[in-house]
């Protein structure tokens, strides 16, 4: 949860007069005040929290409470369960208490993004898709019914039923508990993996696009080449030494990706080179170092914001991409990608085995889509000035 | 400008020649060569060692590379390992497929992504939104999910069902083309191109209309468009003249970046439809060390997007009067 | 490209006519390139389809006359005499002679083709040496030794014409267009075109003698590459093509259920297996490697993976073998008890209650287990075994290995696996001295690292003996020998799956192959 802004705390003083009905609702529901409010992102995401916790937690006591076979990934899972509902909780009376209206400050850029942001019901609910599907991914070893590896030859490709919710693959594994391991898989490369190109590309585009000259020659044949070079070639070879683990292929996809944000990053820049506060900051005599760290990316951040996002989806296919290739992560880790290619050639008499997983991505990236349009829609005009 | 214009054209070149060496390099790199596919019981050794003497395996890498760049300043592509075949001969048959495919796909997904955008921009809020919902969705499918999915549907239920809708799953030609007349030959090519080029263009078309729908919204709120409409001009050709004209430009220079899906990027549709194009012939060659095929793949891969790069650079500056390049 | 002197006129016989299409999953790469080409596909069709062998097995699996009309065998087995048909024509209006089958024979032994299949000729004297041309229509081919089934590699060897190849230098003999551009065979059909990836096509020889049958039934013959198996299904059961060779198990009931598909099924000549590499400390004592074979169900894995189309194999003697014992397939049952009672025997105990044994120094029973990508055969007998031997205190870590880097591991003296899941094809004739035999326990093959004296001295004996009721006891033995050795956990052998549409009639499949009658083959008229 952010720092509260000035607007934010003048809206919500404004509202939170002693109500009963409200402050026991924030003691019970966190998040439901919020949504009363009509603010659905944010109290959408708190109510899910909450709610999704003490559900899981209901529904799944005994695994929560058996603490002693406990592996990592539980202890995770267990952690950000507690701290998910006490943050929830303290977050939501907390509020409740703030204190009365303070100065009418001017509301700045990033509040008035938030605002847009928040009228723009496509991007709130992609947020809140991202939310849950953040959770399930957490929630993971509670949520799912099956160990995702645990075959099992005489419940074989079963159509989908009350046993298993989405059926069984063609080693008898719950295709429930395959996507929802798959879900943290396809998320973690695809936030990594961002991560890292958009660090490179943001630096690379700042850098080429400021300084100008040879080093913006330099850089710009160096996405050149990256561009150009085969990445399935790399790939291949990757595989073919290395054998392809998680690591490997976030590191590959970094590495390759980076190009399209430094265009873009340097676009920006080349554009707000010329502008007067750039201007002001060379007269005053600032090294370029600081006149990019400090004044540029500031600026630029909300492409880079943009960027990510909307990178983040495109990471997802192309990681279900690669796998369908047998390139990425292989079987049997449940990537999505890995699942729809094990499904693929049973397609006429099981189709359910690569379908769910594919829609899957979809839902996941169209959610990371929206999102990202909804910043770009929230975010350029504002920035732009 | 035109000095940077043809100091790009010349590194160009280099460029290319870079990559295809660093590729090289790679496949040096990787466990195994052509060699090694045909190991079994059975074969000897001396089998394996002689075939390795054939190909010049058995030299060190800088001889290999030579002979290599000899040949390609020759004009000379080599041999293909696994099928024995000139290389030349194995990407003339594999380019003009993947060509014809990434070809159509573009020039639909132009065609109709400039029409939906446009519709979205001009249209009220509720269809504007409907609209950006479906886009949306085929904007986030991987392509390869779409085509298993038509595959599912058009080929192998329709026919089964009896729908008088079908296509092939894949292939580019029926068996029987051979003895077909020219226009049964031209119905078959269609008819194969439907199924992968509706995917690879519903893809692409989620992009571009994306782009041109914001850039839509963009022009019409400027002043020309209000003067326009001052001046009295029907509104049909305010908009579709007027504005769509300025609004195309940005979205021409984009079209510089969707140049690199036209070379290999379509290895995902290929392998869903086997469609036998670059991406397909690569990927194989890969897995069977076939180097020659792989080199020349690769080399022409990267000349395409080098120059394609550079004509995206191009449209960018014409476009732009900010960005200049000294 | 092809001209056919004297054309004969069709004869009137509804069952003239049509085109017969067939897909399969592979690229024939080298083509009708019989000298440099190795896979199934290539050659099954220049034996059956393109080009002509000097024999041809017959349905009892005993050598019958194709090109060579008759054959004698000298008394001491030193040589053998063909006497070729005269009434054959290259496609290109060449009689086919003598000095053909010397030249592919001096091309084959020759190194520098460096060709794959070249242990045909073991047995028999190398070069121009082996060879000698009598007159245009007989030909005398020396053995080195004799060999049980000396005859074997006339079966497969298709024989290439002299007068357009023998100009080209032996070391560039793959880089030769008539492989896969323009093929010019003598067999029953001709060569039209090949477009990569998709299609090979060909049409009725006019000129095929008349006395092996005479010019095929169907006008043209499409051989259609479709790498994707769904795609394949789909098209045999819209009718798009006739035949479907080498279906997935798991689609065998789709084509039981459609009606007017037949699905073939028939033991095959391959088998998949697991190898151990006995150089490892885990996998050194014999209790082990039976342990790791008793205590998988191979029986339920074959049911799950194959639909059951196969049966477990304990040797590498397949069912088809004249000398199979069937009481083999019974041996090896799945025991876990007996597993853990082999295990406990060789000093393997879970001492440190972790689920897994360790021997009396702390080794933990750790054995890797690799696999090619792209196999899913393979991938799930890995993992099956993983799940099932951890019952009985085994830690198996499958590992999944790129197709030729997997190749290159194989061959590597380094032999750094421990185990592997590999597939093989037989021959009809077995020998499996590099992968089992002392002496070549160096070589690239020996990844059991067998040292198994009775093994050695069968190996040794078998191929020499010709009289089947004097060797049948001694196969017996190699058989239960292997099951005691235990070098790998042979798993089984496949059953063949292939799908012909209804509108093809009279096509054979059978061992030989599925091409084996193509010849024969017809289409209902009703339906072209």
């Amino acid at each position: 949860m952010t720092e509260p802004s000035p607007a934010m705390e003048r809206a919500t003083a404004v509202d939170a007069r002693p109500d009963g009905g409200r402050t026991w609702l924030a003691f019970v529901l966190p998040g439901a005040p919020q949504i009363l409010e009509k603010r659905w992102g944010l109290g959408g995401c708190v109510v899910m929290v909450w709610l999704g916790g003490l559900g899981v937690l209901g529904l799944r006591w005994r695994a929560v409470l058996d603490v002693g076979g406990y592996s990592m990934d539980e202890w995770v899972a267990l952690t950000t369960l507690v701290l998910g509902l006490v943050l929830a909780w303290g977050w939501s009376v907390t509020r409740m208490r703030t204190a009365e209206s303070p100065a009418r400050a001017e509301p700045s850029p990033w509040d008035e993004a938030r605002t847009v942001f928040g009228k723009n019901r496509l991007a709130v609910a992609g947020l809140l898709a991202i939310v849950a599907i953040y959770l399930a991914a957490l929630w993971t070893p509670y949520l799912a019914p099956y160990d995702p590896m645990a075959d099992d030859l005489t419940r074989r490709l079963m159509a989908p039923s009350g046993d298993h919710l989405l059926g069984t693959d063609e080693y008898g594994r719950d295709v429930l508990s395959r996507l929802l391991f798959g879900a943290r898989i396809s998320l973690s490369i695809g936030l990594v993996a961002v991560a890292i190109s958009v660090t490179i590309g943001t630096i690379l585009g700042a850098v080429a696009g400021y300084i100008g000259g040879w080093v913006d020659g330099l850089i710009m044949r160096l996405v050149d080449l990256v561009i150009s070079f085969p990445s399935l070639v790399l790939l291949v070879t990757v595989v073919a030494l290395f054998q392809p683990s998680l690591f490997v292929i976030i590191v590959v996809l970094g590495l390759t990706q980076w190009p399209g944000a430094t265009r873009l990053v340097r676009g920006e820049v080349l554009s707000l080179r010329e502008r007067e506060f750039v201007l002001a900051a060379r007269a005053l005599g600032f090294s370029r170092a600081r006149i990019i760290a400090r004044h540029l990316l500031p600026n630029v951040l909300a492409t880079v914001i943009v960027v990510a996002t909307l990178g983040i989806g495109q990471t997802i296919v192309l990681e279900a991409g690669l796998s369908f290739l047998g390139l990425g992560v292989q079987s049997p880790t449940p990537s999505w990608g890995t699942m729809v290619n094990d499904g693929r050639d049973h397609l006429t008499s099981e189709w359910w085995l690569s379908t769910v997983p594919g829609l899957a991505i979809v839902f996941t990236v169209l959610a990371f889509n929206v999102v990202g349009d909804g910043l770009r829609d929230a975010l350029d005009p504002r920035m732009r000035g | 400008m035109k000095a940077y214009v043809v100091r790009r054209i010349l590194l160009a070149v280099p460029m290319a020649l870079a990559v295809a060496t660093l590729v090289f390099l790679l496949v040096h790199l990787a466990p195994g060569d052509a060699a090694d596919v045909l190991v079994r019981p059975g074969v000897p050794e001396s089998v394996a060692v002689q075939i390795r003497a054939n190909y010049g395996l058995d030299q060190p890498f800088a001889v290999q590379y030579a002979r290599w760049m000899g040949s390609l300043v020759r004009g000379d592509l080599a041999y293909s390992f696994t099928h024995g075949r000139p290389v030349a001969a194995v990407l003339a048959e594999a380019l003009p497929n993947t060509l014809l495919l990434s070809a159509l796909a573009l020039l639909i997904a132009f065609g109709l992504g400039v029409l939906v955008g446009v519709v979205q921009a001009i249209k009220p809020r509720s269809t504007d939104s409907v609209l950006s919902v479906v886009v949306l969705v085929f904007y986030s499918m991987p392509e390869f999910l779409l085509g298993l999915l038509l595959i599912l549907i058009f080929a192998y239920h329709a026919p089964l069902e009896g729908w008088p809708v079908r296509f092939p799953a894949s292939g580019t030609r029926s068996p029987g083309y051979e003895v077909m007349d020219f226009g049964g030959r031209l119905a078959d090519r269609l008819y194969h191109l439907v199924l992968p080029v509706t995917t690879l263009s519903l893809v692409l078309t989620a992009g571009v209309s994306r782009y041109v729908r914001g850039s839509m919204l963009e022009v019409i709120r400027q002043d020309f468009v209000r003067t326009a409409r001052a001046k009295g001009l029907p509104e049909r050709s305010v908009i579709w003249k007027h504005a769509l004209r300025n609004a195309l430009t940005p979205v021409i220079t984009q079209l510089g970046l969707y140049l690199p899906v036209l070379f290999g990027g379509t290895v995902l549709i290929e392998a869903v439809f086997g469609w036998p194009g670059m991406g397909k012939i690569v990927v194989d060659a890969i897995g069977e060390r076939d180097q020659p095929v792989i080199l020349a793949g690769s080399l022409i891969f990267a000349l395409m997007v080098v120059l394609a790069n550079l004509v995206a650079d191009i449209l960018y500056a014409l476009v732009d009067p900010r960005i200049r390049y000294d | 490209m092809a001209r056919m002197e004297g054309e004969r006129p069709v004869p009137d016989d509804p069952r003239y006519g049509g085109t017969v299409s067939l897909v399969y999953g592979g690229e024939m790469d080298r083509g009708m390139n019989a000298l440099v080409s190795f896979s199934y596909e290539s050659l099954q069709h220049q034996a059956f389809v393109n080009q002509m062998t000097l024999i041809r097995y017959d349905e009892a699996l005993e050598p019958a006359p194709y090109l060579a009309a008759s054959w004698e065998v000298a008394p001491d087995t030193s040589a053998v005499t063909f006497h070729l048909r005269d009434d054959v024509f290259w496609h290109d209006g060449v009689p086919t002679t003598a000095w053909d089958v010397a030249f592919t024979y001096e091309r084959a032994t020759d190194p520098r083709t460096a060709f794959p299949n070249v242990t045909y000729f073991d047995h028999y004297v190398p070069g121009s040496a082996g060879v000698e041309v009598r007159d245009s229509l007989t030909v005398t081919i020396r053995l080195a030794r004799p060999h049980a089934e000396f005859m074997d590699p006339w079966r497969t060897f298709p024989i290439m014409p002299r007068h357009l190849l023998e100009d080209v230098p032996p070391d560039r003999l793959q880089d030769h267009p008539f492989g896969t551009q323009c093929p010019v065979g003598n067999g029953p059909f001709v060569f039209v075109s090949h477009r990569h990836q998709e299609s090979w096509t060909f049409r009725a020889n006019p000129a095929f003698p008349e006395g092996l049958g005479g010019r095929p039934f169907v006008d043209r013959y499409v051989y259609r590459v479709v790498p994707e198996p769904t795609p394949r299904l789909t098209e045999i059961l819209t009718g798009r093509a006739d035949v479907y060779v080498s279906v997935e198990p798991f689609q065998a009931r789709q084509i039981l259920e459609a009606e007017d598909v037949e699905l073939r099924n028939f033991v095959f000549r391959d088998y998949v297996f697991v190898v151990w590499n006995s150089r490892r400390a885990q996998l050194a004592d014999p209790r082990v490697r039976r342990a790791l074979t008793v205590g998988t169900n191979r029986a339920a894995i074959i049911e799950a993976l194959a639909e059951g189309y196969g049966r477990v194999a304990n040797s590498t003697v397949p069912p088809f073998h004249w000398s199979y014992d069937p009481a083999m397939e019974g041996l090896l049952p799945y025991d876990p008890e007996e597993a853990r009672a082999l295990l406990a025997e060789g000093g393997w105990t879970d001492r440190d209650g972790d689920g897994v044994r360790e021997s009396a120094d702390g080794t933990r029973l750790r054995i890797g287990l690799k696999y090619n990508q792209g196999n899913s055969l393979r991938r799930g007998i890995a993992e099956l075994m993983q799940s099932q031997l951890a019952q009985v205190g085994v830690e198996i870590v499958p590992e999944v290995v790129e197709y030729t880097t997997l190749q290159n591991e194989l061959g590597d003296r380094d032999r750094d696996f421990d185990g592997v899941v590999m597939g093989f094809v037989n021959d009809f004739k077995l020998d499996d001295r590099d992968i089992f035999h002392s002496e070549r326990v160096d070589g690239p093959y020996a990844w059991s690292g067998t040292r198994n004296p009775e093994l050695d001295a069968l190996m040794d004996t078998l191929p020499l003996i010709t009289d089947r009721n004097e060797a049948i006891g001694l196969w017996r033995r190699y058989q239960r020998l292997l099951v005691e050795e235990q070098p790998f956990t042979f798993f089984y052998f496949r059953d063949r799956l292939d799908a012909v549409g209804g509108r093809l009639r009279n096509a054979r499949m059978d061992i030989r192959g599925e091409w084996v009658n193509i010849r024969d083959w017809w289409i209902d008229p009703e339906r072209r």
